[in-house]
Parts: C-alpha cells; sequence; structure tokens
C-alpha cells in the first residue's frame, strides 16, 4: 500500500493528462488604467529592435540571442569567433564596423557582472576603471556618421560605468539629442535618464523613463513618491508635467491592488503578518506602494479639479482616474457618468483606449440588461477586439482588458439572468484555444463543458451551431468565438459513452476523425491499450516515451467500444444460462476497464488523478455494474470463470473494504474498514481460498487478501 | 583502636566537605557562559558606510572597540538566494576599530538548496573586505529569525560557516531573538541576545513596542540555562508609529508634533491629526512624503534608558556576566542624543 501511495504521487507529476490537484479560482484582477505600459515587454521589445538593426546590417536573421552572445566575447576571441554579427562583418570586409564591435566587446569585458556572488577585488575595479577610461577615449575620438549612433552610445554607456554623470548629460545634451530615431538612440537615452537620476533630478528621469516604456526604472525613480503629497506638489508646481500621467497610473493601481490585498485577507491589515506573505513583502515584490481611502478620496477631488481645470495636458488621464477609483469604492453611478466624460475629453492614442477599456468595464459591471449589452457593450467589445488584433507587440493589455470584463463583468451577468449558453459562449471566447483538440485540459471553457450534463451540451450545441434568433451581442459572440464542430461532437459522444447510452454516443463520434483523435491529450493511451484485456490479470502500463511522445491513433477506440458494448449488451440480453455468465463476464471486463479505475479510463475522460479520483455527476457507474456482471459470472458451472469472478470481484475497489488518511503529526496512515461490496468479495475469496486448496496462485497469493485477512479474519 | 576510627572519621568528614564545596563552587546552573573577548560595541545597518562628525565622537568618548557592520542582506531572487542591499563603502573603517561584517539570512532562503551558501558567504566577505580594506576582522556574525521549521537548515549552514571561518582563525557568532531561547542552541561562538523590537506594534496603544520589560519578563526563566555564551543588544532608537483607525500606516520621520496646527496631544505620546497635510516618513534612510488626514492618530515609542538599565540588571541577576558587554543597535546621530551620556557609560562600563 506504501509503494502504491508513493508510486502514485509520484506518477501525478509524470503527464500533463494526470490532474495534480486542486488549484483556486482565479481573480483576472489585471491592473486596468494603463497610460504608459507596464513595462513588461520592454526589455524584449528593445532585444527585438537591436536583432531587426543588426539584421539589416547583417542581410539576414539575426536572433537576439546572437546579440547578446557578444556581450560574452572576449577582445582575443574577435578574430575566431564564430557570431554572426562579427561574421558579417568580417564577410563583408568592413573594418570600420570591425573596429566598432571590437571596442563594444572590450567595453563588456570591462563590465563587471557584480552578479550575485561575484564581488570585485579591487585590482578587478582599478583594472575595470582603466578599460572604461579607455573605451570611452576612443570611441569619443571616432568620426564615423554611419556609427555616430553607436558609437554616442558607447560613449555613454562608458562614462555612465564610471560614475561620470555630469559627462553623460552634458554629452547627450551636446550630440544624443540630435541623433535619427532608432534603437542606439533610445539605448542611450536611457542611460541619459540614469545620470539624470544619479544627479537628483529623478523626475527629468521618471518623463525620459515613461516615453521610453521603461515603466520599471521609472517606477524605481519614483518609487516613493507615488502618492497623493507628491502627485499634488507636481501638479501645483506643473499641471503639464509628463511625470504626472505615470504617477497617477501608478497611484490607481496601487490603490487597487491594497484593496485586493486588504479583501483576500482576514483580519486587520497588518504588516507584520507571519511567513513571508506580509503586507509589506508583498509590496515590496511587486514594486507596489499601498494606497488607503483617504489618500483615494483626497485625489478623486484632486482630479475632479485638474480634469475640469484648462491648465492640465491630459485631462482624461485625471478623469478616467477619478472614474476607477469611485468605482473601487462604491460609487457606480457618478463613476460611469466620469467614464462617459473621460472617453469625451479625448487625448493620444493610449490615453484614449485607456478611457474608452475603463469605461466598457464599468459599463459591464452596471449593466441593466439585454438593451444595454446590445447597446453599450457591443460596439466597445467589437472595438476592442480590433485593438487585440492590431497588438503586434503583444503588450497583453487588451488580453487583460478582454478577460477582465467579461469575467467580472459579462459572464456574472448573464449568469444571474439564467442564460447559461451566453455566459458559457463567454467563457468560451477569452479561452486561448478553445475548441482546439489539443487544448489545455485545465481551461475553465473544458472544464465547464466536461463537467455540463449531456442535455445541457445538447443545447449549447444547438446555440453554437444551430441557427437560432439571437440578439445582436449574442450574435457577434457566437461567430467571433473560435470552435471546431467536430470537437463539440467528440466531447458529446464522450458524454453519451459515459452514461452507457452507446447508440446515441455512436451518432457523435461516427463524424470524428482519426487526424483528430491523434492530436487529442490522451492519444497516447487511446493509441496503445485496449478494453478487452482483464484489468485484475494486468496493467496496461506505457513507458515514459509511449506516455509523452506524440501518438498516431489508429483506431477509433470510443467509437469502436460502443458498437462492440451495444452487440455484447444485445447478445447478453438475449443469453441464459452458461452462455450469459460468459458474456456476463465479457462486459464487466469492458465496463471495468473503461471505468475511471480501470486503464481504458480515456473512453470516458480527458485525465485521470491517481490519488482521488471518483465517479463524477452525470456519469454511469461502471464500476457498479460491472460488481453485478460479475456476481452473476461468479455462478458460472466452469469452475475457472468461478474463480476468475471471484476473484475479479474482490480486485474491483467498487465499495473499498478500506480507505487511508495520513496523519502527519503521527508520520503514519490511519485506515477506516468499510463494509460493503469489496469486503464481502474479499471474504468470500478468502472462504473460498481456505476450502480450495488447489486455488490458483493468483487467488490465494494475492497480496491484498492477505492484508485484509490479515486485518480481518481472525 | 578508636583513635584510628576518629581519624578516618574525621577524614571522611572532611573529604565530603571538600567534596560539597567542590560541587558547590564548581556548580554552574548550566548555562554557557558569556561572551568571549567582551568589548563595548555598536551596530551599524545603514546601506552606506560614512560616519558624521557625531558618530566618531560617539565611538571615542565611550571607548566603542567594535562595530557590527551589517555587509548585506540574502534573500530568495528567482528562486535562488542572492545577496541584496549589499553595504557601500564611502568611506574607511575606523582604525582600530574591530569590524564583525554581519549577514542577515531571510528565513525563506534556507528552504531551498543552501548547499553552496555558506562557501559563498564567507567568500563574499572576504572580497568585500579585500577590497576596502577592512583589516581589522576577527569573526562574523549571522542573523536570521530562524523557526523550528527552519531550523536543521539553518544549523547545517552555522556549522559550515563556522568551519570555513575557523579554517581561517576566525569566529562565528550569532544574534538571537528572545522567542529563540526556548529553542536549541546555534552552533555558534556565541549570540548576540536582541533586546528590542521586543513588542507588537501593529497594535496602536499597546506597550512600547520598541523595548518593554513586561514582553521580556516571560523569557527570562529561560536565560539561565541557555547552553550558547550570550551577550545583550540594546535600543537606542524611536518610532513615530502612524496609524488609520486600528490599520498601521507608516513610519513617521522625526515629525514635530508640538505643531498644535496640526497635532492635537491626546497624552504624551500619542497625537491625532486635526488637518491633512504632507508629512516626511522614513523609508530605509531616505525621506518622502506621506498624506495624512484629521482622525489619523500617531503613537510615539521612544527606547527608554530606564528600561534598557532595567532589562539589563534583570539579565544580569539571572544570567551573572551577560552584561560584560552591551551592543546598542544602533549607530545613527539622530539616535546618540536619545540618551545621556552616562546613560551610556552605564549600559556600555557598568
Amino acid at each position: 500500500m506504501k509503494r502504491f501511495f508513493i508510486l502514485s504521487l509520484l506518477a501525478t507529476a509524470v503527464t500533463a493528462v494526470w490532474a495534480c490537484g486542486p488549484f483556486g479560482p482565479a481573480t483576472y484582477n489585471y491592473y486596468l488604467f494603463n497610460v504608459c505600459g507596464d513595462g513588461s515587454g520592454y526589455a524584449r521589445e528593445t532585444g527585438r529592435r537591436l536583432a531587426c538593426e543588426w539584421s539589416r546590417y547583417a542581410g539576414g536573421n539575426i536572433a537576439p540571442e546572437e546579440v547578446e552572445a557578444l556581450s560574452r566575447l572576449r577582445p582575443g576571441e574577435m578574430d575566431t569567433t564564430c557570431n554572426a554579427i562579427v561574421a558579417a562583418a568580417r564577410r563583408k570586409g568592413d573594418r570600420e564596423m570591425l573596429d566598432y564591435l571590437r571596442l563594444l566587446v572590450e567595453y563588456c569585458a570591462a563590465t563587471p557582472s557584480y552578479n550575485e556572488w561575484d564581488y570585485p577585488s579591487k585590482e578587478d575595479v582599478e583594472r575595470y576603471a582603466d578599460a572604461q577610461r579607455e573605451v570611452y577615449n576612443r570611441s569619443a575620438t571616432r568620426k564615423s556618421a554611419r556609427l555616430r549612433d553607436r558609437y554616442t552610445l558607447l560613449s555613454i554607456r562608458s562614462l555612465f560605468r564610471q560614475g561620470r554623470y555630469d559627462e553623460c548629460i552634458r554629452l547627450w545634451q551636446n550630440g544624443g539629442a540630435s541623433l535619427p530615431a532608432g534603437v542606439f538612440r533610445d539605448m542611450a537615452e536611457g542611460f541619459y535618464a540614469g545620470a539624470l537620476f544619479r544627479s537628483d533630478r529623478r523626475e527629468d528621469a521618471c518623463v525620459i523613463y515613461a516615453r521610453l516604456g521603461d515603466v520599471r526604472s521609472a517606477r524605481f525613480c519614483m518609487k516613493d513618491q507615488r502618492n497623493l503629497s507628491c502627485i499634488r506638489r507636481l501638479y501645483d508646481r506643473d499641471p503639464a508635467s509628463p511625470v504626472l500621467p505615470f504617477l497617477i497610473q501608478e497611484f490607481v493601481n496601487n490603490a487597487q491592488e491594497t484593496l485586493d490585498y486588504q479583501r483576500q485577507r482576514v483580519g486587520p491589515f497588518g504588516w507584520m503578518y507571519e511567513g513571508s506573505e506580509t503586507a509589506g513583502d508583498w509590496f515590496g515584490l511587486i514594486g507596489g506602494s499601498p494606497v488607503f481611502e483617504g489618500e483615494v478620496r483626497g485625489f478623486i477631488e484632486l482630479a475632479d479639479r485638474a480634469a475640469d481645470s484648462k491648465r492640465t495636458a491630459a485631462p482624461a488621464v485625471w478623469k478616467s482616474a477619478a472614474a476607477l477609483l469611485r468605482y473601487y469604492y462604491g460609487d457606480a453611478a457618478p463613476a460611469l457618468e466620469d467614464a462617459e466624460k473621460a472617453v469625451a475629453m479625448g487625448g493620444s492614442r493610449q490615453v484614449a483606449d485607456n478611457a474608452r477599456a475603463i469605461r466598457l468595464f464599468l459599463r459591464s459591471m452596471t449593466l441593466a440588461g439585454d438593451a444595454d449589452c446590445d447597446r453599450a457593450v457591443l460596439p466597445e467589445m467589437q472595438w476592442l477586439e480590433e485593438r487585440l488584433e492590431a497588438d503586434t507587440c503583444g503588450s497583453g493589455y487588451f488580453v487583460r482588458v478582454r478577460d477582465r470584463v467579461v469575467n467580472q463583468g459579462l459572464i456574472p451577468f448573464f449568469r444571474r439572468h439564467a442564460d447559461l449558453n451566453t455566459a458559457t459562449a463567454l467563457r468560451g471566447y477569452v479561452c486561448q484555444n478553445p475548441g482546439r483538440s489539443n487544448m489545455n485540459t485545465y481551461c475553465d471553457y473544458f472544464q465547464e463543458l466536461d463537467t455540463m450534463t449531456v442535455n445541457r451540451m445538447t443545447v449549447y450545441h444547438d446555440f453554437l451551431f444551430g441557427s437560432p434568433r439571437l440578439s445582436p451581442f449574442r450574435r457577434w459572440l457566437v461567430e467571433t468565438m473560435v470552435k471546431e464542430p467536430v470537437w463539440y461532437a467528440e466531447l458529446l459522444g464522450t458524454k453519451y459513452l459515459r452514461l452507457g447510452r452507446f447508440a446515441e454516443a455512436v451518432t457523435w463520434l461516427e463524424s470524428v476523425p482519426l487526424s483528430f483523435l491523434s492530436k487529442q491529450n490522451i492519444a497516447p493511451y487511446s493509441s496503445r491499450r485496449r478494453y478487452d484485456v482483464e484489468r485484475w490479470f494486468r496493467k496496461q502500463k506505457l513507458s515514459w516515451e509511449e506516455e509523452t511522445e506524440p501518438a498516431s491513433v489508429t483506431t477509433h477506440r470510443k467509437l469502436d467500444f460502443c458498437r462492440e458494448m451495444q452487440a455484447l449488451e444485445e447478445k447478453y440480453s438475449h443469453a441464459s444460462g452458461e452462455e450469459r455468465c460468459r458474456q456476463a463476464y465479457g462486459l464487466a471486463v469492458r465496463y471495468y476497464q473503461a471505468s475511471f479505475s480501470g486503464d481504458c479510463w480515456y473512453l470516458t475522460r480527458y485525465g485521470v488523478s491517481t490519488w482521488n479520483d471518483s465517479l463524477r455527476a452525470d456519469e454511469a457507474d461502471f464500476t457498479a455494474r460491472a460488481a453485478g456482471l460479475l456476481a452473476e459470472a461468479g455462478r458460472s458451472a466452469s469452475r475457472t470463470l468461478r474463480e476468475k469472478s471471484i476473484y475479479a470481484a474482490a480486485f474491483i475497489n467498487y465499495q473499498p473494504w478500506r480507505t487511508e488518511k495520513y496523519n502527519w503529526e503521527r508520520m503514519e496512515p490511519v485506515y477506516t474498514v468499510h463494509r460493503g461490496h469489496q469486503y464481502d468479495a474479499l471474504a468470500a475469496l478468502w472462504r473460498y481460498t481456505r476450502s480450495h486448496r488447489d486455488a490458483p496462485a493468483y487467488m490465494s497469493r494475492c497480496d491484498r487478501l492477505l492484508e485484509f485477512a490479515c486485518s480481518e479474519m481472525k | 583502636m578508636s583513635m584510628r576510627v576518629a581519624v578516618y572519621g574525621i577524614c571522611r568528614l572532611l573529604f565530603f566537605a571538600v567534596a560539597l564545596l567542590f560541587s558547590v563552587t564548581g556548580c554552574k546552573r548550566g548555562g554557557g557562559g558569556d561572551a568571549p573577548r567582551p568589548a563595548p560595541s555598536v551596530y551599524y545597518w545603514r546601506t552606506v558606510f560614512r560616519l558624521s562628525p557625531g558618530e566618531r565622537d560617539f565611538l571615542r568618548t565611550h571607548r566603542v572597540e567594535r562595530i557590527y557592520l551589517r555587509y548585506f542582506d540574502v534573500l530568495v531572487r528567482d528562486g535562488r538566494p542572492m545577496p541584496v542591499s549589499t553595504l557601500a563603502f564611502e568611506q574607511p573603517v575606523p582604525e582600530g576599530t574591530e569590524i564583525v561584517p554581519v549577514v542577515f539570512i531571510d528565513e525563506v532562503c534556507l528552504r531551498a538548496d543552501t548547499a553552496a551558501l555558506g562557501e559563498r558567504i564567507v567568500r563574499r566577505i572576504g572580497q568585500m573586505c579585500a577590497t576596502h580594506d577592512v583589516k581589522n576582522v576577527r569573526e562574523v556574525q549571522i542573523d536570521c529569525d530562524w523557526t523550528a521549521r527552519s531550523q536543521r537548515g539553518y544549523f547545517s549552514l552555522l556549522s559550515d560557516i563556522r568551519q570555513r571561518l575557523r579554517a581561517r582563525g576566525d569566529s562565528l557568532s550569532v544574534t538571537i531573538r528572545l522567542h529563540q531561547l526556548s529553542m536549541p542552541s546555534p552552533p555558534a561562538e556565541y549570540g548576540v541576545l536582541m533586546m528590542y523590537n521586543t513588542g507588537d506594534f501593529r497594535k496602536p496603544d499597546g506597550r512600547n513596542p520598541i523595548l518593554d520589560f513586561c514582553d521580556v519578563a516571560p523569557y527570562l526563566p529561560y536565560l539561565a540555562d541557555y547552553p550558547l555564551p550570550l551577550c545583550a543588544a540594546y535600543p537606542n532608537y524611536a518610532w513615530q508609529l502612524l496609524f488609520q483607525g486600528d490599520e498601521f500606516k507608516a513610519l513617521l520621520h522625526d515629525e514635530d508634533l508640538t505643531d498644535t496646527t496640526v497635532y492635537r496631544p491626546l497624552s504624551d505620546s500619542t497625537f491625532e491629526v486635526i488637518s491633512a497635510r504632507d508629512l516626511p516618513y522614513a523609508m530605509g534612510s531616505e525621506r518622502h512624503s506621506v498624506h495624512v488626514v484629521p482622525g489619523e492618530r500617531v503613537f510615539c515609542h521612544r527606547s527608554s534608558a530606564d528600561q534598557v538599565l532595567r532589562v539589563k540588571r534583570a539579565l544580569e541577576e539571572r544570567r551573572p556576566g551577560i552584561g560584560r558587554q552591551s551592543v546598542i543597535y544602533h549607530l545613527d546621530g539622530k539616535n546618540l542624543n536619545r540618551f545621556k551620556q552616562q546613560e551610556y557609560e552605564k549600559i556600555f562600563h557598568p
């Protein structure tokens, strides 16, 4: 048993098919306020732009990793390296570029890693400083017009490394600022911002970082200024300050985070919670700064004034901030009014999108009825879809807006109005890969469909594929969501199979091609395990490779199973005597294999837990059916069949004779005995083996039987 | 015959008397003794090493011989223990003063793989000392708020560090928190018992969370028998704690609470905010602003020399010799004037 327990635990870690345990519900509480970006893609985007530049130079595709690899080259390797960028320069005979690359490599080599455990020695520090001085002196004298942007970047980097921040600033102001637009200019400007920050000009630095999209650096500059007092001070000094949108974004999102944190915690908002999840730890970890109600109310007053004054450069930023904060603190109607006004105020593309996303969210959270949905939500969802398609740099913002609007606003609305079809379809709409056969079986949408009753699923199927009269919003939804008819057909057929309604299952499963089945997550099992193998005598094991590599399905197991079961049930119902016993045994083998305990669980489900799987709702109890059939087969005149039936009845875990709980304090399992089918079957097996000394070894030497006997048959 | 019996009897009596004398005088209560090489000491806990003239003067006046200098923290980043907040040396360390590099290890680190951690910590300390000419180092201290759950990992780490330090002739000390007195003692040469932050500052009108004898008293019975040699560290700082209702909001930075346009005193240590304004608050060593609104309250807690001396006496009563070395937490110009000179002398040189 212990070995089973350990193996079970190990097995749960093996494949994606096996359910690994409960997960908490998602909250979809993404930050909505976004006028400066969240900076999550900044580093990746910079890498991509650099790679594009070098690809243009090299005349071929240079991956970001190849650019990164330059930083690890050593000066002595320049003549022999296979790095694609260096190789391109060599191939072109471009001595000017090679000279630059050599200097760049020297710069990188003179930049200590300061990684987690290295600390430079005194000699290292001096050597790096000398090397950086040399790099700067040489790069500053290069007069190449073609490579001016690269050399400017190299010069400013080198000065920065040496802590010569004033010179960084002068270099940028006297030359860097006039560089043509491009990634090298932007990177140089980032170092200029860093020099400003270190010269106590953090607000100037923040403006640049925010404009470049380096939100992480902007946040660092202003990390303890993201509060009302600083926003107010800045506004009083310069209402059009370009830092303000960034600070407002941080303020609004931190206010949400504070509420989220408070609402998820029981008890007072304390800084000294035990363990690693104190509020201080949490906000420190996410780089946030808590914002409480008093400050929020103060900010709303300021925002109202600022938005209505003519002094601010972006009134929509203030107004949409006030709208969201009002909503968070329970003033839904005034919040929606503010949101409408914010959209009307216009602004840059990002500001306008932000206002519109917030208005959509508030509309979805305050819907009065269907007509509202068609009038106020549908056009905005269509706009959101356009933005999603156009979001090629993959910031993810519009995806998050969509997820939050749908999951927090629309789905609950339709559920409240008992429109489960629309609510389910919305779930499918936001699921990343809805309707595809390699869909993640942990996806919310799949879980919802898989646990639906077959009647409900049939109605839902008609909703998606029939031609019902739908409202404009529903019509748009059904036409927009990705759906493959064959996937739904396969799922419906499986549901009927689960109920033992084989004829109905066949009508759905017949339309499913083998190519589809080969892409399913259960393909490794369905292609290798047979349902006519007696489980109590042999477990059909798969190797690690067989379980994890793609499989080619050549037989439609579910369809074959249904047809075979129809035929066998027919024969069984007309049989009598010994023939009936034989038919009963054959059916029992198949029913048990198709249950959650059998090797062919793939017939009735898409994953199974070795730890605690069980019969689900809307599913026939195949184990119970097998038990009943084995009881009948056990009355056979044939000793062989009788013995196999008696043994099988004790083997199958229908009404298990014992359950186990682990006591972690005493570090031992605790057993509870149940008198039910398996208990009686094991007792019957025990009695048989005592009265038949020539009983086959598989009966008399069964370790589970011996365990049972030691426990119960004293 | 009777003479021999008498002599025998006297000898037996003498024997037992001497044995009794030895057993009484040799009998310790089971405690581990005092810190070796006791000396007046301070903790330095800022991230930049730079002594003001006032701080240098303090070290001279009170003949402070040892500085426990925080070198870096170790926290888990990207799933691995990593050094953070490394001390930046803007000035050389004072000549003639012993420096004890201190490394704070977050307990979460002990759940990760610590096999290489000891070697990395010791090596990094050595590198930092070499780069910044910190020469007078004979000991390293590890600070960690470990629990029963992390005890095994922590002790294993300390054993490794201790072995490495011994190989070069150095020793290891550790910090000990009050609640750890009832637990097994870590493998080190001695411990510094932290007699500060003893209370719960979540409670707006509770006892002084910095140091209050009532919070210390329950732990005193464990003191005498604690096997590791000990000395104690005492606070000299103050807190101004801002509360919104019952929720802690911020630690203020030297706010002038006598300003009656902003505060109404409710007691000599509690003030109510009566008009909204922006206040500086403390975040590390930098000043920033927090917005306060009417109705919020400020609770002041100060380290009290009386409390420190009372606690010191109580410790000494239960564990004679613990007072041979006292450490002040911590060396910072704004805290130094909180006690009078003679009070510091009583703490350092009883």
